[in-house]
Parts: C-alpha cells; sequence; structure tokens
C-alpha cells in the first residue's frame, strides 16, 4: 500500500501545536487575519450595498451622490485628514519604534 | 431538522466569503496546483509513481502552502462563523433540544454512564486538532448539532439549502444499493447526526427498525429531533461500536457513513469484528467512505492526504494506506468488493479537503461492501 508522504513545510517546527502550513506558524497567524480583514471588508461592502438599495428603493439616489461629493473639492481637505489620522492609527504598529 | 436562528447581514455576508473563498481556493489554486504538478512532471520525464514522490514535487510550491493555509484557515474560521451565529440564541436553542416530542415515531436511548473513548475527547493533550477542526468536537459542546448542520453545510457549499435536513442524493444512492433481500433490522454504525440513518429509513420504509449508534449524545440528540421532524421512526441509541451490547445476529444489514477513516487500525478491528458478530448469517455490511490512496492518481491522492494534519484528521493515512479489504476477510466476511460508487451529483463539492475541483467525484464516494457467509 501508498506510505504517507511528506506534507509538512521544510523548516516546520516540531514544537508548535496544531496544523501550520508555512515554515513559520507566524505567517500562518498572519495569513488568518489577512483571511478575516477580507470577511470584514466584504461585510461592509455588502452591507453598503445593501443600504445604498435600500435608499434607492426609497426614491433616494445616494449612489449617484457618493460619486458627486467623492470629487467635491471642499471635502477634499478634511477626507485628507481624516485618511491621515486612519492610516497614523493603522501604521503604528510598525511606525512606533522610529 | 428543527429551525435554526436567521443569520444576521454579517452573519450571512461572512458564510458567503468563506464559501466564495473556498470556492476559489478549489477552482483557481488547486486547479493550480494540478495545472503546474502536470507541467513539472512533464518536464521530468517520467510521471511520478507514488503519492510521494507527488508530494516531492507539489508540496514546496507557494500555491500549495497558501492553498493549504487558505483550506485550514477557513475551515476553523467557518466553525467560528457558525457557532458566533447562535450565540445570541442559546437558551432558545437549548429549549428546542431539551424539548423531546411528546409522541416520537422513534426513540432517543442515551447512556450518560458510557465511557468515551480517549482518541475522541484527549486530542488536545495529544498535541491534535479537534476532529474537522469543530472546537471542543462532536462531543462537549451541546450546540454541537446545531453548530454541525450550519458549519456543515457552509463546508458543503450550501448554507443557505441546509445540511441533515437534506441529504446529499448520494446518501440516498448508497442507502438504497444494498443487494435485493428482505432487511427488517438495519443499524447505521457511528450515525453522528443521522444522515445516512435517515437515508435508510427513506430507502425501506418497510424495515421493522431503524438503528442508529454513536458515542456522542449531543449529535444523536440532534439526529433524533431532525429525524422526528421528517417523520421518520428511527431508534437513535448512545452506544460504543466496539462493543454495543446488541445480541448476536441482531441485523440484517449494517451500514456506516464516513465512519471508517475517523477510527485506529485498532479500534477499526474491533468495530468490523462486533459488526460481524452483530449480522445474522447472510446479512450485508456496507460503508461509504474515501477511497484507498491507491485507487487514486498519484497527485491527487497526496492532495486528499492534506485532511490528516490539515483537518484533524488523526487516522486518514493510517487507514487509507491500509487494505481494508483484508481487514473484512480477515474478520470473516466473503463477497468482499470496494469501488466508486455509481452515481453523480450535478454541483457536489465533495468532501476531500484539497481535492475538491468539482470535477472529480469519487473521493467520498467510495463503497466497501462484503457479506456474512450464511449458516
Amino acid at each position: 500500500m501508498s506510505s504517507p508522504p511528506d506534507r509538512s513545510p521544510a523548516a516546520a517546527d516540531p514544537t508548535s501545536r496544531g496544523y501550520h502550513a508555512f515554515e513559520d506558524p507566524v505567517h500562518d497567524r498572519l495569513f488568518g487575519v489577512i483571511l478575516t480583514l477580507g470577511a470584514e471588508v466584504w461585510s461592509l461592502r455588502d452591507r453598503l450595498n445593501l443600504l445604498e438599495s435600500a435608499l434607492a428603493d426609497q426614491g433616494i439616489a445616494v449612489s449617484a451622490l457618493i460619486e458627486e461629493l467623492a470629487l467635491d473639492p471642499e471635502r477634499a481637505h478634511a477626507t485628507a485628514a481624516d485618511r491621515d489620522a486612519f492610516l497614523a492609527r493603522f501604521l503604528r504598529a510598525i511606525s512606533a519604534d522610529g | 431538522m428543527p429551525e435554526l436562528p436567521a443569520p444576521t447581514q454579517e452573519q450571512a455576508a461572512h458564510f458567503d466569503y468563506l464559501e466564495g473563498l473556498r470556492g476559489y481556493n478549489y477552482t483557481v489554486h488547486v486547479k493550480g496546483i494540478l495545472d503546474a504538478y502536470e507541467r513539472a512532471a512533464a518536464a521530468g520525464g517520467s510521471a511520478p509513481a507514488t503519492m510521494a514522490e507527488a508530494g516531492e514535487i507539489i508540496a514546496p510550491s507557494p500555491l500549495y502552502r497558501f492553498a493549504a493555509a487558505t483550506q485550514h484557515q477557513a475551515q476553523k474560521m467557518g466553525w467560528a462563523a457558525a457557532r458566533r451565529s447562535l450565540e445570541g440564541h442559546t437558551n432558545r436553542l437549548a429549549e428546542v433540544l431539551d424539548r423531546m416530542p411528546v409522541e416520537p415515531l422513534g426513540r432517543l436511548v442515551l447512556d450518560p454512564a458510557l465511557e468515551l473513548p480517549e482518541y475522541y475527547t484527549e486530542r488536545d493533550s495529544e498535541g491534535l486538532d479537534d476532529i474537522h477542526l469543530v472546537p471542543g468536537g462532536y462531543w462537549g459542546d451541546p450546540l454541537v448539532g446545531p453548530v454541525y448542520e450550519r458549519g456543515g453545510a457552509l463546508y458543503r457549499m450550501a448554507w443557505r439549502t441546509g445540511y441533515t435536513g437534506s441529504p446529499p442524493g448520494a446518501l440516498m444512492a448508497f442507502a438504497a444499493g444494498a443487494p435485493a433481500g428482505e432487511y427488517r433490522r438495519i443499524l447505521d454504525l457511528g450515525c453522528s447526526f443521522g444522515g445516512l440513518t435517515m437515508a435508510l429509513r427513506e430507502a425501506y420504509p418497510d424495515a421493522e427498525e431503524v438503528v442508529g449508534i454513536d458515542i456522542s449524545s449531543a449529535a444523536l440528540r440532534w439526529a433524533h429531533l431532525t429525524a422526528e421532524e421528517r417523520g421518520l421512526a428511527i431508534a437513535f441509541e448512545q452506544r460504543d461500536a466496539t462493543d454495543t451490547g446488541y445480541p448476536d445476529g441482531s441485523f440484517d444489514l449494517i451500514a456506516g457513513f464516513l465512519l471508517l477513516h475517523e477510527l485506529s487500525a485498532e479500534t477499526l478491528d474491533a468495530v468490523m469484528a462486533e459488526a460481524h458478530r452483530l449480522l445474522r448469517p447472510g446479512g450485508h455490511l456496507r460503508f461509504l467512505d474515501m477511497p484507498p490512496y491507491e485507487a487514486l492518481p498519484p497527485e491527487r491522492a497526496f492532495l486528499q492526504s492534506f485532511d490528516c494534519e490539515g483537518n484533524g484528521e488523526a487516522f486518514w493515512d493510517e487507514f487509507l494506506s491500509r487494505d481494508f479489504k483484508a481487514v473484512l476477510s480477515g474478520c470473516g466476511f466473503v463477497h468482499v468488493s470496494d469501488g466508486p460508487l455509481d452515481y453523480d451529483e450535478p454541483g457536489y463539492w465533495g468532501t476531500a479537503a484539497l481535492l475538491r475541483t468539482g470535477e472529480f467525484r469519487i473521493e467520498n464516494r467510495w463503497v466497501n461492501a462484503a457479506d456474512k457467509p450464511a449458516a
């Protein structure tokens, strides 16, 4: 009969518990974070789409309004400040040590 | 099945995402792995003859690593999402689980004194993931029935249509596929949530009794509620398949679905010896499970083997590498046979985690059958 093959990553740490697909189990955890973020992003997109559809059903053409506002130069300044604050929070873990 | 609480938009979006993630993994990543393998094998001159050789080509590739990681993570995320979608309803679900039918068609017999085997309950202490990565396994969480109903449907890529409430056609084909004969008493070994047991009841409506046994009380409770809801008279009893306590020759037909690969060689031998004792002379035995590695092309066998570590299947390699027909013959069964189930199901994704390309049909459609010699 067939003998079981070697499925382990080359430098797998034999002391780590549970399955990991990459050599460093930390990469498995990081990949898990990415996939979880994907679920959250999809959930938000889905909800936004539903919200726009619900408003359109009520006669509020919010989708076209959003497109207009996105290009409004008066909003650009405030949006940029929001974006910079978001990036600072989001990347703090990397930038904190200088 | 008892009705589950409707998920919120956020929960439904997570379920959809996980189904989409898995579908992408199978149709793009796994297909890409197989395409790259074919190119590598062609470039190497001669095709690998064994799954170990095929694994030497496939396992180091980044695409395989990501496909394996995606499958493993999606499985864990699926159970967690299923559990989370029920958490706001635990009181109501506990009531549903406690509310036994007043005039049941079948019966539920639990045995609180039954000792569960260590390989089933002590996996963490062995450094093993829980079976199928279900947190707490199939025995520790009283809500495992509803969790499995939702998470299993998610695994089947059919969360919107349910799981045990609408058993796959393959189960019906398998249940009804026993040789022509009179089956008065039928036993489903390791019935878990009763998918095959219900298919057997439907396939043999004139049978005197259809019995499903399992060691998980939570699974049996859910199976019982589902069967009663569907109007099917079935006896679900908490018993260990290695030592059931039934008299010799109690059953005319004994069957099992996806049980064999969950058992160590030692336990499997004990279950087969017990099945031989329980069958009446001339009775029929049949199992639907995974095909042995040697029945698959080497690269498919390698992908099928992912489940061992990647999906908490501790005995997968052991069973799929074993000559199960010899085990049955050794127990005294005759007319021992195996082969793919003659059944096709459009839209079926399969069960073996990384062998789900939607175009390969035998991965959990392998029938082992045998007879007990007539007296």
